[in-house]
């Protein structure tokens, strides 16, 4: 009967009446039995619930979220580290590729000599001198190359060479090479911007990893750069700059300085193919600031087109002698100013205008103040304090007073556009967003304008500008350039620039080329109007089918009708009203 | 000691544990998966950029101007080349409507336009030596229209050099003379009729193409 007695009180006994009491130690017993089983219940139950828990954890897809994170680059952007840069076509100027670097561990270099013979192999252009120096040195990661092709990349892993490692990463290619190379710019080995639109835009392309698509048009950019090159050594100039910028929006199409440098050789290119001659270089630009003055004294009524000066002997100021280069020694009329771009004409109706009025104009045309555009190699004009009467006069044809090309080149902009300024710009303006300009002359001083250009190519000094059918108008421009703080006679800076179709502009093209020679195709002249205008020539000849401008007839009533200057609107502005009216209040 | 309420919350047990696991390692096959479409994805998109790179450094204006001038006689275009715009040039007349019997064939050839067509007076004009009988024609045309359901134009018509030919051409449209209004309206309930034709016989190939298997 002891099991039964026992066993009594754990299980419930179907008879109730059967009912036994245990007392005593065998009660004690069994108090003790059951705390102790509680207690390894609730561990066991503990144990199985934190393996089930685990169990749990470990199955369920549980990995996705750290692969999201993984996966924080969108997968079309892995392996960039910068977003490209493309031209207003798209073509593309700037771009990461995958690319390799080698380097070599020193100190697990087991035979230095033969690794060094072994590497040149593959990549003769390293000295071997330098190379076992640094290969015998203790660095522990010292990269002897940074731009390996593929192929090369294969070369040296197959050698198996002990103590040379490789990076691979995003490399930053210029597939359009040298062409664009000053506008672009670079990057260092860092990574980061070091000149150009790639210094500007470090944060978009880094970050946002965006593309930055420029104004630029590579097709007008190679041409106007072959032109330029053909004209530096026609001329023997030693350098160039030309520019070329859509007359309606300011968007510079085409910006080039000579010498350039190749983007993958910035390291030993000279500091003077690195000079930004046509953003960063400012100079006295000589008689195409005649176009300013006549624009100032019409549009503000200090001069109408009818009105004569007497340029019939030069000029004496405060010391200074002006005289006219290609003298005709008589009374000019505006018109007859600017064809035969009188100096002595243009110092006179800039007297007219007065100094104030003066400044007042050139500050509304953005010509005293940086050019807006968008890389960091801009330079600032420079003008003369105090503003004296004289340098009312010089610069009245460009002398003392230096502005960059971009600054004259959206000046001469308004001038032909119907008077409006818009900011010179890099960047593709926005389709449908509108422009952003500031009317800095009227309507009627453009017109007049516009008459005078053209006249400067059919009857004066620009006459090799002239491409037929496109109905160029333009001025030339020859300045002195100082040598040892004198004005030299033999080193000049020669441009001209250039809108066209005139009836409607809608390009300003400009060359400039920094001390030509003349040869015996220009019977020894080295200035604007020879070595220059040309050049602007070829390159509206071929920019205007590529552009889609159609060739007009030069003699169609309706060109003369809006070109010929007899036909101008005659007369003065009334007194600078429209300069007035166009004050803001 | 078993009892049934174990052996069923065992089976769910095992049920689940085999369901989780299957799932579990489906889930992680179809993350490799995913891993080697991301990985093969990044890598196209790496040599799509590296393609473009290659484009614009192939398609360089330079390297271009000294490729056509090696190879190709072409000059850059001069102003004096240019006639008119493309906006000054007359647009081009519309299609005439395909037919759907008589698509134009692959050898390119063209074929005669199926529609039902105006003879004109020359190809008319030997009717009246046949039946010298009657006047002359007046001067308008005369009308006829194909009635064959094959589409073969008038000129093989009336090719075959018999005597019977120019009949078979007057008795498609038996023209009563000098009613031009009248002539328009037969030709151009002619060409209804025949649309109507070609159009069922249309329809009915189509429907028996798509009976067979």
């Amino acid at each position: 009967m002891m099991p039964a007695i026992t066993m009594g009180p754990l299980r419930a006994m179907p008879r109730a009446n059967r009912t036994v009491k245990i007392t005593g130690r065998t009660a004690r017993a069994i108090d003790v039995s059951r705390s102790r089983l509680l207690v390894t219940a609730v561990a066991f139950g503990l144990a199985f619930l934190g393996v089930g828990v685990r169990l749990i954890d470990v199955s369920l897809p549980e990995r996705i979220a750290t692969d999201n994170r993984a996966a924080g680059v969108s997968l079309s952007d892995r392996g960039v580290a910068r977003g490209s840069i493309v031209d207003r076509n798209g073509t593309l100027l700037a771009t990461d590729l995958p690319g390799a670097l080698v380097f070599a561990d020193a100190p697990l270099v087991l035979d230095p000599e033969e690794t060094a013979d072994r590497l040149r192999e593959v990549l003769p252009e390293l000295d071997r001198a330098a190379l076992l120096h640094r290969l015998t040195s203790t660095g522990r990661k010292i990269v002897l190359h940074r731009e390996l092709t593929p192929a090369q990349h294969q070369q040296i892993l197959r050698m198996g060479l002990p103590g040379i490692g490789f990076e691979t990463g995003p490399r930053r290619h210029y597939p359009q090479g040298a062409v664009a190379a000053h506008v672009v710019g670079f990057t260092g080995h860092a990574n980061e911007g070091r000149s150009g639109i790639e210094k500007m835009f470090d944060d978009t392309l880094i970050q946002d990893r965006a593309t930055v698509a420029l104004s630029m048009d590579i097709r007008l950019q190679a041409l106007m750069r072959r032109e330029l090159l053909a004209a530096m050594e026609e001329f023997q100039a030693i350098g160039a700059a030309g520019i070329i910028l859509d007359a309606r929006t300011g968007e510079i199409l085409s910006l080039v300085s000579l010498p350039d440098f190749s983007p993958y050789d910035r390291g030993n290119a000279e500091p003077d193919t690195r000079f930004n001659r046509a953003s960063l270089g400012v100079y006295e630009m000589g008689s195409t600031f005649k176009l300013f003055t006549a624009a100032m004294a019409l549009d503000s009524g200090a001069a109408g087109l009818g009105d004569g000066y007497d340029a019939s002997k030069p000029l004496r100021a405060g010391g200074f002698r002006i005289s006219d280069y290609h003298a005709e020694n008589r009374w000019l009329t505006v018109p007859e100013i600017i064809k035969h771009s009188s100096n002595i004409g243009s110092a006179l109706m800039a007297l007219d205008v007065g100094p104030e009025r003066q400044r007042d104009y050139l500050r509304r045309l953005g010509l005293m103040d940086r050019a807006p555009i968008e890389v960091s190699e801009v330079g600032r004009p420079k003008t003369p304090a105090p503003w004296r009467e004289i340098n009312t006069m010089t610069i009245s044809y460009g002398h003392g007073m230096a502005v960059s090309p971009v600054n004259l080149v959206s000046a001469v902009a308004a001038l032909v556009n119907g008077g409006v300024l818009h900011p010179p710009t890099l960047l593709a303006r926005p389709a449908g967003e509108p422009i952003p300009g500031t009317r800095v002359l009227s309507e009627r001083t453009s017109d007049q304008m516009r008459r005078l250009m053209r006249l400067v190519v059919t009857d004066g000094t620009g006459g090799n500008a002239d491409a037929e059918g496109y109905l160029v108008g333009g001025k030339t421009g020859t300045s002195e350039k100082i040598l040892n703080g004198r004005y030299s006679r033999s080193a000049r800076m020669s441009s001209f620039v250039a809108a066209f179709p005139m009836n409607d502009p809608r390009y300003v093209v400009f060359a400039m080329l920094d001390e030509p020679q003349g040869n015996a195709d220009t019977f020894g002249f080295a200035t604007g109007g020879w070595v220059a205008a040309p050049v602007i020539g070829r390159v509206i000849e071929q920019m205007g089918p590529m552009m889609g401008v159609m060739p007009q007839d030069p003699d169609s009533p309706d060109v003369h009708e809006a070109l010929d200057i007899d036909r101008a609107p005659t007369g003065r502005s009334s007194g600078g009203n429209s300069f007035a009216a166009l004050a803001p209040r | 000691m078993i009892r049934p309420i174990a052996i069923v919350w065992g089976g769910v047990m095992a049920a689940v544990c085999t369901v989780l696991f299957q799932t579990s390692y489906e889930v992680g096959a179809l993350r490799e998966t995913l891993a080697r479409i991301n990985e093969d994805i990044a890598r196209e998109h790496e040599t799509i950029r590296v393609l473009n790179g290659d484009w614009a450094f192939l398609n360089q204006p330079d390297r271009l101007r000294e490729l056509a001038n090696s190879y190709t006689d072409l000059v850059p275009l001069t102003a004096a080349q240019i006639v008119a715009g493309v906006d000054s040039l007359p647009l081009r007349p519309p299609p005439e409507p395909l037919d759907p019997l008589d698509p134009p064939n692959a050898d390119g050839e063209a074929l005669p336009d199926a529609r039902p067509m105006l003879l004109s007076g020359t190809i008319a004009a030997p009717l009246p030596r046949q039946k010298p009988a009657k006047p002359p024609r007046p001067a308008s045309p005369t009308v006829a229209a194909e009635r064959a359901p094959a589409p073969r134009p008038v000129p093989a018509a009336a090719r075959p050099a018999s005597a019977s030919a120019p009949a078979t051409i007057s008795v498609a449209a038996p023209a009563p003379a000098g009613r031009t209004g009248a002539e328009l309206t037969d030709a151009q309930s002619a060409e209804a009729e025949l649309v109507d034709l070609l159009l069922s016989s249309f329809r009915q190939r189509q429907s028996e193409r798509s009976a067979q298997p």
